[in-house]
C-alpha cells in the first residue's frame, strides 16, 4: 500500500519520476482500496487485467523518459460512458448485459494520452436522479458520512474520488449530475460548455442538455484534462468547431467581476448555513479584489419548471430505443407479439424514476399539450440564454451555491418533486449551455461540505479554472 | 393547467410502451400531478418578453455561425475501423453468424 497517496496528477507523476512508487503500485493500491471499500457501492466493476497491463507500459515509459501528458493516471468512469469490451449498463437492469463495442471519444483520447481506466462507477439509472439512490445496483454511500447520500446522478464517481479510490473520475452532467455530487462529497466537479467536448459514446439522457464532466481534487487537473478532451469531434456534430473556440475566448478575457442573482439566492427552501457560506464566499472574493454585482435574471425563476419539461421530453424520446430487442431486455415470459415484448421489457427492466420521467415526457409532448408545455419551455429557454449572454458582456463569472443544502440523509427524500427542487441552482447552466464548476467552499456545522458554483460565458470554460484557482481554499 | 386521471396514466403508459402495475399507476398519477402543479408556472411567462430578441444573432450568429452547406468527409476511416471490436488482419469486419443451418 502507498502511504502518501497523490492528490493531483502533478503529484502522482512527480512520485513516478522520483521512483517513490511505480504506476503499477498506484494502480494496485486503488484496486485494493476499491475492494476494501465495497460497502460504499461506488464502483460497479474494476478492469484489473487491462489496468495492470497499461500500468506496466506506463512504468516502462517512465523508465525510458518517453511519457505522455496523462501517463499512468488512474481514472474511474461513470457507467454510461462506453469503454470498449466492458459492460456499460447506465445503472440499469435494462443494459445489464450490454458490452460497449467501442470506446467513447473521451475515453479514446484519455487512453491515447496515457491515462489508465481502472473501472466503472455506480450511478442513478440512466442519469436520472440527484441522490445516488436510483441505481438498479443499489445506492451509493457518501464516504464523508455513510448515512448521507453522495448526490447524483454521478454518485459513484464523486464518492470514489472523495474516498481516494482513484485520482480522476468522469461523470455526465445533464442538470447538475457532476456539480451536485461534487458539492456533497467535497471535491471539484466541472461541466463544460454544451459541445465543449465529444459525447460520442455517452448513453444519452437528454441530448440538448447532456455533457461529459470531470471530478478532481485539484482544479489544475480539471484544466489539464479539459485541455486534452475539449476538442471538436467528427463523430459528434454538436461539438464546437475548433476554429471558433479561439474566437470565442478572445472576446471574453477574464475580468475580476462576478455577479450573483440576488432574488434567486433568497428563494424559499435554501438552507441558512448554505446562504451564510455563500455570503462568506462573496466576502472572500471582495478581499481578493473582485467586484461583486447583485443582478436580477427574470427567466431564472422558471428554470426548474422548464428543465423538467425539456428533460422528460428528451428522456422519453432517447429511451424509446430501450425496448428489449435492439437494446436491453431479458426474460419476460411468454409474449404474443412485439408490442407486448416492448411493454413487458420496459415495465420489468426500467426502474421507477425512469418510468415516471418517460410517462411525464410522453405527456408534455402529446397532442394538445405540446404548445402549452414543451413549446413554452423552449421559448423561456431562449430567453434564459439571452439573459445569460447579456449578463456575460459585463461580468466573467456568475455565482450561486451548488445546492440548496448539504448532503441529506439517505432515504429522507422519497417524494420526486422534493428531489427535483434540489436542482434549482444547477439546471440553469445546462439550459443556457454555459460551463460551470462546483468549488469546495467550506463545511457546515455537521462537517459536511458546501460547494460554490461558478458559471462562465459559453465557450469560456478557461475562465472557470482561473476563477477556481484564485478562490481556492486549502480544505481538501 | 392539466390534472391527469388514472385513465390518462394508462393511456400514456400505453403510448410509452411501458407495462405498469396498478400500484405504479396510482403512484405515478399522484407524482405527475404534483409535478404538473409545479411546472404550471410557465403559464405566467409572457411570450412578448421575447419580442426584441433576435435568436439568430444572439445565440448562433455571434458564437456559432451555421456551417457550410456542402459535402465534407466527416468520418475518419482509421478511427472508425479502430473502434470495431472484431476485425481480421486485412481490416475486414467479422460479424456474428445470424442464420444457422
Amino acid at each position: 500500500m502507498i502511504a502518501n497517496i497523490p492528490h493531483s496528477i502533478y503529484e502522482a507523476q512527480e512520485n513516478f519520476k522520483l521512483k517513490n512508487y511505480s504506476v503499477t503500485d498506484l494502480v494496485v493500491h486503488y484496486l485494493t482500496e476499491i475492494n476494501n471499500k465495497k460497502n460504499l457501492n461506488a464502483v460497479l466493476e474494476t478492469f484489473d487485467h487491462e489496468a495492470l497491463q497499461a500500468a506496466k507500459i506506463a512504468d516502462e515509459n517512465f523508465k525510458s523518459g518517453n511519457t505522455r501528458l496523462l501517463e499512468g493516471i488512474p481514472i474511474l468512469v461513470k457507467d454510461c460512458i462506453l469503454v470498449k469490451g466492458h459492460v456499460a449498463s447506465a445503472g440499469s437492469k435494462m443494459l445489464e448485459k450490454f458490452v460497449a463495442p467501442y470506446d467513447a471519444t473521451v475515453i479514446r483520447i484519455l487512453k491515447e494520452n496515457g491515462a489508465i481506466i481502472i473501472g466503472r462507477t455506480n450511478m442513478d439509472e440512466f442519469a436520472l436522479g440527484g441522490s445516488g439512490e436510483n441505481s438498479a445496483y443499489g445506492k451509493t454511500l457518501n464516504p464523508l458520512d455513510e448515512t448521507k447520500v453522495p448526490g447524483g446522478s454521478s454518485s459513484g464517481s464523486a464518492a470514489a474520488l472523495a474516498a481516494n479510490l482513484c485520482l480522476i473520475a468522469l461523470g455526465s452532467d445533464t442538470g447538475g449530475s457532476v456539480r451536485q455530487p461534487a458539492s456533497f462529497c467535497g471535491v471539484y466537479g466541472f461541466k463544460p460548455s454544451y459541445g465543449g467536448n465529444s459525447r460520442f459514446g455517452l448513453i444519452a439522457a437528454a441530448s440538448s442538455l447532456d455533457t461529459i464532466g470531470v471530478f478532481a481534487k485539484d482544479v489544475n487537473d480539471i484544466k489539464l484534462i479539459y485541455d486534452i478532451i475539449g476538442k471538436q469531434d467528427t463523430f459528434d456534430g454538436t461539438t464546437t468547431p475548433d476554429s471558433l473556440r479561439t474566437k470565442i475566448k478572445s472576446k471574453n478575457n477574464f475580468k475580476k467581476i462576478v455577479a450573483y442573482p440576488k432574488e434567486y439566492i433568497e428563494s424559499e427552501g435554501i438552507d441558512s448555513e448554505v446562504k451564510n457560506n455563500f455570503i462568506q464566499s462573496l466576502e472572500t472574493l471582495k478581499l481578493k479584489g473582485y467586484e461583486i454585482k447583485p443582478v436580477s435574471l427574470e427567466s431564472l425563476k422558471y428554470a426548474l419548471s422548464i428543465y423538467y419539461i425539456i428533460n422528460t421530453a428528451e428522456v422519453s424520446t432517447n429511451l424509446s430505443r430501450m425496448e428489449g430487442l435492439r437494446f436491453g431486455g431479458g426474460d419476460v415470459g411468454e409474449i404474443k407479439n412485439y408490442q407486448e415484448l416492448f411493454s413487458k421489457s420496459r415495465g420489468k427492466f426500467f426502474g421507477p424514476e425512469v418510468k415516471r420521467r418517460i410517462i411525464l415526457g410522453s405527456f408534455v409532448l402529446s397532442h394538445g399539450y405540446f404548445d402549452a408545455y414543451y413549446g413554452k419551455a423552449q421559448i423561456i429557454r431562449a430567453k434564459m440564454k439571452e439573459d445569460f449572454a447579456n449578463l456575460f458582456k459585463d461580468v466573467s463569472i456568475v455565482l450561486m451555491p451548488t445546492a440548496p443544502a448539504t448532503a441529506f440523509v439517505s432515504g429522507e427524500k422519497r417524494d420526486p418533486l422534493t428531489l427535483y427542487l434540489e436542482d434549482i441552482f444547477t439546471v440553469p447552466a445546462n439550459l443556457a449551455g454555459v460551463p460551470a464548476i462546483s468549488i469546495p467552499s467550506g463545511f457546515d456545522s455537521a462537517g459536511l461540505p458546501f460547494g460554490l458554483q461558478a458559471m462562465a460565458a459559453f465557450g469560456c470554460d478557461e475562465n472557470l479554472f482561473t476563477f477556481a484557482e484564485d478562490f481556492k481554499l486549502d480544505i481538501i | 393547467m392539466a390534472q391527469l386521471g388514472i385513465e390518462d396514466i394508462k393511456k400514456l403508459a400505453d403510448l410509452a410502451k411501458i407495462e405498469l402495475t396498478d400500484n405504479e399507476e396510482q403512484e405515478y398519477l399522484k407524482n405527475i400531478n404534483d409535478i404538473l402543479g409545479h411546472v404550471s408556472q410557465v403559464e405566467a411567462f409572457k411570450s412578448e418578453a421575447l419580442s426584441t430578441y433576435d435568436f439568430d444573432s444572439q445565440v448562433r450568429g455571434d458564437i456559432l455561425p451555421e456551417r457550410q452547406d456542402g459535402l465534407s468527409f466527416g468520418f475518419d476511416r482509421e478511427i472508425m475501423l479502430g473502434n470495431i471490436s472484431n476485425k481480421s488482419s486485412d481490416n475486414s469486419v467479422k460479424v456474428s453468424k445470424v442464420i444457422k443451418k
